[in-house]
């Protein structure tokens, strides 16, 4: 079932990114981007209530809101008339229901654009509770309609935790100069400061990864002492990060341990201090593969014979990569936006540059980023930012396609 | 069973704490003004740390008014002013008055103090290579060696960066016919150097790990923090603000970030940025800062206060009333014009 529907899928996840990156252009353009996040909540709305809204309402709600334009209590009562019209088109119920549909709608525009305005002077508690409002009656509208409350609601409420870490996320890259992103684009140092931080992360990965794996497996398998360790895997989430890049100076410093390993400012203290913040990711992601592992299999295998070496490598890795794999994606994530660590133990490294075909000095991006907007100001050091995204964006979205069985798309 | 109520009662409670902690903050947004009496917020250099977190606790008892520190690089704090959002702050104070003069007025301050003035020094330990042979006269030769680690910070975020490339270039250029060492061990001692940080305050935690031999600091972080520290000559230190010496010390320049600096005696500046939402308390501080108890605090920690409080002649007007019966109004603070 599953090969089907996403072929027939695919085109439709595209043509909804599509739809929101112009929704997002245009309401930018027109200094809206409000009107962009109703939208956005909208169409999530919609899509679960079925293909056929999902395609042709949001384009409809789109040009709606930005004819309102400005006001929040417009976008309200708009959004909840619409999410009703919604659920109207997609329910098969006979029309009388959709009068009395479209009554309540009306009503319940009305309704929050009075309290929106109300609502909103109490600041971000008034926003939520309108929001609250907005949801659970969209989702009773949806109901009463016979159009699935459930999948309305939480695809409403899932569309607004998206559009909290989406919105900023856009916004930096929308307000961009494309002129001046270009120029970043061709300059070398950009150019050397993306490869190592490309470069770094992946070693520090590989590093905590090769480490990581068997403690991970270990405390899938579980031994007298596990929650003591579990907590201490966890204890570099908790670090401030300026304190983790001191950690590993004094660590490896003067009278401490391993005092002539060459950390600062080095590629290879810059590694360290990487792996230190990212290892939790790594550990955390790979023990979930190896406890979503069924016991019995590396039972069966050691029952016909297999040593624990090769039950290991034949039966139970194998199983597990994909939580290995993740735990990787998350801990490269993670060394890529290290700033603090990175600011204090390796500011300024030599790396060896193959484009240039010996060592360059080199800034780790969230170090080169905070340079430049104290060297150049907030629009170069943006543009330097808006690349970094889009370039990590294309990166998450290749490993996705390439490393997961299915594409990892739906 | 009774453990897993106990859980679920744990939880529960914990829940509704949590709960009631956030209703009693009443709002998220609230710009944290430390539970409504009077407070200011001043965005300062890395170096003034130390004396300011003194003068905070004194300040506060004295003006009843609540201080909230932000400690950044010199040009970073001033365009956390100047740039988008553009921050409220009540007092900014720069290592730097001309980042002050540059980018602060008139947009988004109408006047400017000097205050105090800070000279160069290299900061080391008792481990630090070569610590027992270091002093005025060794320094520029243990600099060079190669086996040394010795770090200054970044010249395109900060000033301290930019001036420690000055003072190395500093040498090698002749006052009164006289100079410390020659064009190429100047260029020895720069490529020596790493960028260690992108503010000088840092360096001090990377030199007490042993990491790091030696750093570019202010005389200043030697009185203040628990390091030693060599005393530099003036035609090197940036401390006199002399016709004279400004004139040697502008023979200097660096280029860092797209900007090019030019070697000047060390001045502080200070101001009230018009971004503050407590403008009166933030005169208060730079009022405080110019009488006696703020002074000494200054001096205490191996700054020269500039007294009274040096303010341009070309924004006098703007300078608050109880902070220009403190000051005077100057063309030019020694060689520096303001």
């Amino acid at each position: 079932m599953s090969s089907n529907s996403r072929i027939a899928t695919r085109p439709l996840v595209l043509a909804g990114v599509v739809v929101q990156l112009a929704a997002f252009a245009v309401s930018l353009e027109l200094g809206e981007p409000t009107a962009y996040a109703v939208f956005a909540v909208l169409s999530a709305g919609a899509l679960a209530l079925g293909t056929l809204p999902g395609l042709f309402v949001p384009p409809l709600a789109f040009v709606l809101l930005l004819a309102l334009g400005g006001s929040g209590f417009l976008y309200a009562g708009a959004g909840g008339a619409l999410l009703l019209a919604l659920a109207l088109i997609a329910t098969d119920r006979p029309p009388r229901k959709g009068v009395v549909g479209l009554a309540a709608a009306v009503a319940i525009g009305a309704l929050l654009y009075v309290s929106w305005g109300f609502l909103a002077d109490f600041g971000l508690v008034g926003y939520a509770l309108a929001l609250v409002g907005f949801v659970a009656l969209a989702g009773a509208l949806a109901a009463v309609a016979g159009a699935g409350g459930f999948d309305t609601v939480f695809a409403l409420v899932g569309a607004c935790i998206l559009l909290a870490l989406g919105l900023p996320i856009l916004m930096i890259v929308g307000r961009q100069d494309p002129g001046l992103v270009l120029e970043k684009a061709a300059n070398p140092e950009v150019q050397r400061s993306f490869y190592l931080t490309i470069f770094a992360p992946l070693l520090a990965t590989l590093f905590t990864l090769s480490l990581g794996v068997p403690l991970a497996y270990l405390l899938a398998r579980g031994f007298p002492g596990r929650p003591l360790v579990e907590s201490l895997v966890d204890l570099p989430l908790v670090v401030p990060h300026s304190v983790a890049g001191l950690a590993v100076l004094f660590a490896f410093g003067r009278n401490a341990a391993f005092p002539n390993m060459d950390v600062y400012p080095t590629l290879l203290g810059m590694v360290l201090a990487m792996a230190f913040v990212s290892a939790p990711f790594a550990v955390n992601a790979a023990r979930e593969g190896f406890e979503a592992t069924d016991d019995h299999l590396a039972w069966a295998a050691r029952s016909l014979g297999a040593n624990r070496w090769e039950t290991f490598k034949r039966v139970e890795a194998p199983l597990a990569v994909r939580g290995v794999l993740t735990g990787g994606v998350l801990a490269w994530a993670r060394c890529v936006s290290e700033f603090g660590a990175v600011a204090v133990v390796a500011y300024n490294v030599d790396v060896f540059y193959p484009p240039a075909g010996s060592d360059v000095t080199a800034q780790h991006a969230p170090v080169y980023i905070f340079r430049t907007f104290t060297s150049q100001g907030l629009d170069d050091s943006g543009a330097v930012a808006a690349l970094l995204l889009v370039l990590v964006a294309v990166i998450f979205v290749v490993v996705r396609t390439v490393a997961y069985d299915d594409g990892g798309w739906p | 069973m009774t453990e897993q109520r106990t859980r679920r009662g744990f939880l529960a409670t914990t829940g509704a704490a949590a709960a009631v902690g956030l209703a009693g903050c009443a709002s998220l947004t609230g710009s944290g003004d430390g539970g409504g009496g009077d407070s200011i917020t001043i965005f300062h250099a890395g170096s003034l740390g130390a004396p300011w977190e003194e003068a905070e606790a004194k300040f506060e008892d004295e003006y009843d008014i609540e201080v909230d520190r932000e400690p950044a690089g010199s040009v970073d704090s001033t365009r956390k002013v100047t740039e988008e959002p553009h921050k409220a702050a009540d007092v900014l104070g720069t290592s730097d008055f001309r980042l002050i003069r540059n980018m602060v007025v008139p947009d988004y301050g109408k006047w400017y103090g000097i205050f105090a003035t800070n000279a160069m020094t290299i900061a080391y330990t008792s481990d630090s290579k070569y610590a027992e042979e270091f002093g005025p006269d060794t320094w520029y030769d243990v600099l060079a060696r190669d086996d040394v680690s010795v770090a200054h910070s970044d010249p395109a975020a900060d000033p301290n960066g930019y001036r420690s490339v000055m003072t190395m270039k500093l040498g090698a250029i002749e006052l009164d016919g006289e100079k410390l060492y020659d064009q190429s061990q100047a260029q020895t001692l720069i490529d020596n150097a790493k960028v260690g940080a992108s503010a000088e305050s840092s360096l001090i935690q990377q030199l007490q790990s042993g990491k790091l031999d030696y750093a570019w600091e202010y005389q200043s972080a030697g009185a203040s923090r628990d390091v030693q520290t060599v005393d530099l000559q003036p035609e090197v230190d940036l401390s006199k603000a002399t016709q004279k010496y400004a004139d040697h010390y502008a023979n200097a320049t660096v280029t860092a970030g797209g900007n090019e600096y030019t070697g000047a005696p060390i001045a502080y500046g200070i101001t009230v940025p018009n971004t503050g939402e407590n403008q009166d308390g933030g005169a208060k501080w730079i009022e405080y800062m110019a009488t006696d108890p703020g002074k000494q605090v200054m001096k205490d920690n191996g700054f020269q206060p500039v007294s009274p409080l040096v303010v341009p002649k070309s924004h006098e007007d703007a300078v608050p009333d109880n902070v220009m019966t403190r000051a005077t109004a100057k063309e030019s603070l020694g060689p520096l014009d303001l």
